[in-house]
């Protein structure tokens, strides 16, 4: 779905902010990104809807490498894009109009788009709030209207750049709810950038940057099972990978656990 | 300066029909020293009741006590007490707007007509708290990292030397190791001693680790407000709030349902390993079971 090859980013002051990068991304997947402030993942988010183009490498999204501003208008039509703040992606004053917009200005028939916006708007589960002023709206409710907006475009592919950083746990888990669903049952590619490690946890795949380069990638349980290099990176492991750890020290022998479901069955099934 | 809220109730738009009720009938008491986290999700009124200590906001119905004074008082002096009770709002770096970090920092404590000398003392200390180094006090602040902005603005309020400090989600939309080195310095600033601390949250994770109470906000009442331990046997009713508890109070309150004899009390990380190793009577290899 996305092949980059040594994909470099270089902004105009000489900063590399992605360094000769190789990675793909799988249809129908489930990738998370991590990595800490100024790690080179959104940079890497924005090449992959042509927002930035490379200064180095290619990469190639949906069949469409991107070398000018036509192209990336394709690109962007394959990969759509959910960024940190609702507020600062919302246009319309009134919910449907905003999820509307993008559909209006590529100039899409009046009917199609009334059928697109309910579609988009029901898939978020925001149908109820159609005529909603969106400052009225909860953080979630805002976020899940941007995806909406997105949606309709119908994207092959959606990145998510922290999605729900600004957001509270209940709108987080919202947001995180319509997102899985859309990937599971929608076939939406989904790329989850995050500084959240049960986010992550959720993925099928994560990779995460350092200096601008790809320092690991894995399953979950790979990846946060190297405790210390994750530590180093400037990011954390799931509470219940660390009680597993100290659990292994103790003699007590916790295998592949992440969620404290998981825990809950190991260790039942280690006390019989 | 110890802290009173006696009955406090806030009508938000009263008369319109975006009337709401944000505070209904809280009622606590913050001591001098304490450190004291509140949580609760979106619209529980964490936030409304923050902003009642230093009497930006005065309840409907009610009082707001500051070290006696009452705040709806028409005598009361709000400008010592909001020079005494710092507030440091949710991403307070969207509110800096001097040239200089240093102009930024010294623009409380220009406005209360300190000697220069002084309002540049007061600038290097709270720089200093904050962990900004020197050279960084004569950059502009919005060529700073997002991580360093915020500090600049917590260091804007503690120069004007509070004897509380109210923090709205401090780590809020910082990356982890931003969230570990904020959270290190509300603590490490409560352990100078001298200052209470109160700190909005919505993790509950986070004030678990550093605060020995916390009040939890639910509906414009105030639904617990007990140490952690005691908060975290209420899993359900926080869950129904739309509360997490940390991962491992969510682990020892499953096992004993499991009929694992894990202590009451018992969440954190090291102990609660402890305990579960016990259950399974398990040997340590370095000796400890």
């Amino acid at each position: 779905m996305i092949k980059a090859t040594g994909l470099t980013y270089a902004y105009e002051d000489g900063f590399d902010a992605v360094r000769g990068v190789d990675f793909e991304v799988y249809e129908g997947e489930f990738l998370a990104i991590l990595g800490h402030n100024g790690s080179g993942k959104s940079t890497l988010a924005k090449l992959m809807n042509a927002l930035f183009l490379p200064t180095g490498g290619e990469i190639c999204v949906g069949g469409i490498v991107a070398k000018n501003e036509d192209d990336a208008f394709r690109v962007r039509e394959k990969c759509g894009m959910v960024f940190q703040n609702p507020d600062n992606q919302i246009v319309a004053t009134i919910v449907e109009e905003d999820v509307a917009f993008g559909l209006e200005n590529l100039g899409v028939p009046s009917a199609e788009i009334r059928r697109r916006v309910d579609a988009a708007l029901k898939t978020v589960g925001m149908e109820e709030h159609a005529l909603s002023a969106p400052h009225m709206l909860s953080g979630g409710q805002k976020q899940r209207v941007a995806i909406a907006g997105v949606l309709a475009m119908r994207p092959e592919i959606i990145v998510f750049d922290e999605a729900t950083a600004m957001l509270d746990p209940s709108g987080r888990a919202e947001v995180m709810r319509v997102v899985r669903e859309l990937n599971k049952t929608g076939g939406v590619t989904v790329i989850w950038i995050t500084h959240f490690m049960e986010e992550a946890a959720q993925a099928e795949r994560i990779l995460v940057m350092d200096e601008g380069k790809i320092a690991m990638q894995g399953t979950p349980v790979e990846v946060f099972a190297r405790v210390e290099e994750i530590r180093a990176l400037g990011l954390d492991a799931p509470e219940m990978i660390l009680l597993a750890e100290e659990l292994r020290k103790r003699g007590v022998p916790a295998q592949n656990v992440m969620t404290v479901d998981e825990m809950v069955v190991e260790l039942c099934r280690l006390k019989s | 300066m110890p802290i009173e809220v006696v009955n406090a109730t806030y009508i938000y738009m009263p008369g319109t029909p975006f009337e709401t009720r944000a505070l209904d009938g809280v009622s606590l008491s913050i001591a001098d020293g304490e450190f004291v986290g509140i949580i609760g999700h979106t619209g529980s009124g964490k936030s409304t009741l923050v902003q009642h200590l230093n009497a930006l906001l005065k309840p409907t119905l009610g009082s707001v006590y500051v070290n006696g004074l009452n705040l709806n008082d028409k005598d009361a002096n709000l400008r010592d007490v909001r020079r005494a009770v710092g507030l440091v709002f949710q991403y307070p770096e969207y509110q800096l707007f001097e040239e200089t970090v240093r102009k930024d920092i010294a623009f409380g404590p220009n406005n209360l007509g300190l000697e220069a000398a002084d309002v540049e003392a007061r600038v290097r200390e709270a720089a200093q708290i904050v962990g900004l180094s020197e050279d960084l006090l004569d950059r502009s602040p919005f060529e700073l990292s997002g991580g360093q902005k915020r500090r600049v603005a917590i260091a804007g309020v503690l120069a004007m030397r509070p004897n509380v400090l109210v923090l709205d989600e401090p780590a809020a939309g910082l990356d982890p190791r931003g969230r570990r080195e904020m959270l290190a310095l509300v603590r490490d600033y409560h352990a100078r001693g001298g200052v209470t601390v109160i700190m909005v949250s919505h993790s509950m994770d986070d004030v678990a680790r550093m605060c020995s109470r916390i009040i939890v906000m639910n509906h414009g009442r105030v639904a617990f407000d007990a140490p952690p331990a005691q908060v975290f046997a209420h899993g359900d009713e926080l869950a129904a709030m739309g509360l997490g508890i940390p991962a491992c109070a969510q682990l020892a309150n499953r096992l004993r349902e499991k009929g694992f004899a894990i202590p009451k009390g018992v969440f954190a990380l090291e102990e609660l390993a402890g305990a579960i190793t016990a259950c399974l009577g398990a040997e340590g290899e370095d000796g400890h079971a």
